[in-house]
């Protein structure tokens, strides 16, 4: 469904991708984990091909992200990034209603309205459709920034679908940051939607991802199932810091406690 | 900002022809008050009988007076007054939804001056080459100059406040204020080297002026600004999108190197046109479109041509103060609506400055 061939990326003198191999099946929710500048969000940037890899290419479907053309790329994938702002005092329903632009080219239907409501009731914001975004909280705009690329690859009938979740849950709080997971979960179960999600809570990139893959200095360190990655000598090189692993009472999935850096 | 930025929930179709109903009424009391008073019946009864036709035949023998002066004279002006009004709004709330900035204006930032200066320039400097030029183009010259005035200075200030994908707006504000320092100064030096039918010439488009309106005048700049105008109404949905930023928008699959570069030479293209035939009016494309977003809300799709029968409104209203006030001189009808545009301004910095970032 996605695959990534030995894709490098610099940008000026600075690498921040090398030599990334990944191939993601359709309908998996993989987490993306990795210590601050490890390249992460460059990676985003090359799977919904806002960049281009220097080396290497990235195919969805077999085909080159290059050669797709624009506005159908734009109803497979989404991209939620991590900053964004809306200029204008749009409301939070208008914000939405623009993830729905690929499909409607700013003649809205009735049926592209319809999306967003349900794309906000998802998300919980239902009740702000008519607030002007500006006056949201941080995490009512995150949630409506959510509900929007949500929205843009809504459409039942669109075959593998691609969600690219750049810190999705940062500016939640723990029950959104739940819903918002589990929502991603049903999304890869019932929509056949392959999710990738940056996420810097292991236990919580655990309990959700079927693959977790570890990026360190622009390279993938190792790509398994969150069993195999989870474990202390990884999270040691990665992220120099120790831990100890457990697992959960609830479904045994790993859970790591860090000890603390010696000062 | 208060929670609620929309005093009026209408369907977009209403409000529109609300306001075509307002544009319609000032065009009637505009068209009956000046030196000669025409009543509003006598007007609309005038308005039916263009002249080389059978009914301009038919005009009663005391009404031929009024009849010539508005078909001549009233008519023309009011045609480029809404002319200049719908192209400098259009234009200033594309370039504000373009910069995502809601300060952007084309006579804030100098695209108007680009304009005037070409122009100015044109007339003062080019002498012999200008009447070659007026040969080969005809009534197109000084519309083509100005043209590439406005458009040189938006492409310029467009280079310098963006980079790396993201538009700076204090770089924007800032070259903008430069640039538009720089042509006002070129176009008082070239007063220096003008002759005294000229500098008369030059303070009319340093300052805005409808007087020169005639029939050909009007079809010339109706051309060139109606097509920037669709083109920029056309591209109100994308204008939309890139209230997210570029780089969403791009995700959103649209082009935004194509959709930059067709707004920007539309933008200069629809001031262009209008400038070269009135000289600057300022603060017009400000004003007009925080109306409509104030009162309607920021949908491009309704802000664009809402903002373009509002811009005419307001510029038909200033000309008509502009023309009355002092007859039988004019003032100059840029120094309107400056007047009217200034405070508006401030106070729009004054609702923003808790959320401007600088």
């Amino acid at each position: 469904m996605l695959k990534v061939t030995n894709a490098s990326l610099s940008i000026g003198n600075k690498k921040l991708l090398n030599g990334v191999n990944i191939s993601i099946e359709a309908s998996e929710f993989i987490a993306i984990c990795g210590p601050n500048g490890a390249g992460k969000s460059s990676l985003f940037k090359l799977l919904s091909g806002e960049l281009t890899p220097n080396q290497g290419a990235v195919h969805l479907h077999q085909i080159k992200l290059t050669d797709w053309k624009p506005r159908q790329l734009a109803r497979h994938r989404a991209l939620l990034q991590q900053h964004c702002e809306v200029g204008f005092d749009y409301t939070a329903k208008e914000v939405v209603l623009l993830g729905r632009y690929p499909h409607h080219q700013g003649n809205i239907q009735a049926y592209d309205k319809t999306i967003a409501e349900m794309a906000m009731h998802e998300m919980d914001i239902g009740h702000l459709a008519n607030q002007v975004y500006s006056t949201l909280s941080g995490g009512e705009r995150a949630r409506t920034h959510m509900a929007r690329v949500l929205a843009q690859i809504w459409d039942p009938a669109t075959r593998c679908k691609l969600l690219l979740l750049d810190e999705p849950i940062a500016s939640l709080d723990v029950l959104h940051q739940h819903k918002t997971l589990q929502l991603a979960k049903q999304w890869t179960r019932t929509r056949k939607t392959t999710v990738i999600a940056i996420v810097h809570d292991f236990n919580l990139a655990s309990q959700y991802a079927d693959r977790i893959a570890l990026l360190h200095k622009g390279e993938i360190k190792i790509f398994d199932s969150p069993d195999v990655v989870m474990q202390p000598e990884h999270i040691k090189s990665c992220f120099d810091v120790d831990c100890i692993m457990m697992s959960h009472p609830d479904d045994g999935s790993p859970v790591i406690c860090n000890r603390r850096v010696s000062a | 900002m208060p929670n609620i930025s929309r005093l009026i929930f209408m369907r977009p179709r209403s409000v529109l022809l609300l306001l075509f109903y307002v544009l319609c009424a000032a065009v009637l009391l505009s068209a009956g008050i000046g030196a000669v008073d025409i009543p509003p019946r006598t007007v609309l009864s005038l308005i039916t009988k263009p002249p080389f036709t059978d009914a301009w035949e038919h005009i009663p023998a005391l009404q031929t007076q009024q009849a010539i002066i508005l078909w001549d004279i009233r008519l023309p002006r009011l045609a480029l007054a809404i002319l200049t009004g719908a192209s400098l709004a259009v234009a200033g709330s594309a370039m504000q939804a373009l910069l995502r900035n809601p300060l952007a204006e084309p006579s804030l930032v100098g695209v108007s001056a680009g304009a005037a200066l070409f122009t100015s320039a044109g007339i003062v400097l080019g002498g012999y080459k200008l009447t070659v030029l007026q040969d080969v183009m005809g009534e197109l010259a000084l519309p083509a100059l100005a043209f590439s005035g406005s458009l040189l200075v938006s492409i310029l200030i467009y280079k310098i406040s963006s980079h790396q994908s993201k538009t700076s707006m204090t770089l924007m504000l800032l070259a903008g204020i430069a640039i538009n320092s720089l042509c006002v100064a070129l176009i008082g030096l070239l007063t220096f080297i003008a002759n005294d039918a000229q500098i008369r010439t030059l303070t009319f488009w340093s300052l805005g002026s409808l007087g020169s309106a005639t029939w050909s005048t009007v079809g010339i700049t109706a051309c060139l600004s109606i097509i920037g105008i669709i083109v920029l109404l056309r591209k109100a949905g994308a204008l939309n999108a890139l209230a997210l930023g570029e780089s969403q928008a791009g995700l959103l699959g649209i082009s935004i190197s194509r959709l930059n570069r067709t707004c920007v030479v539309c933008i200069a293209l629809s001031v262009g046109a209008v400038v070269s035939m009135t000289g600057i009016i300022s603060f017009v494309g400000l004003v007009a479109p925080h109306i409509v977003r104030m009162t309607l809300g920021p949908d491009q799709r309704l802000v664009m041509p809402a903002s373009a029968i509002v811009g005419a409104i307001l510029v038909v209203c200033a000309d008509l103060i502009a023309r009355t006030v002092v007859a039988p001189t004019e003032i100059p009808i840029g120094i309107i609506t400056t007047l009217i545009g200034v405070p508006f301004f401030l106070l729009l910095l004054f609702r923003m400055r808790q959320h401007i970032q600088l």
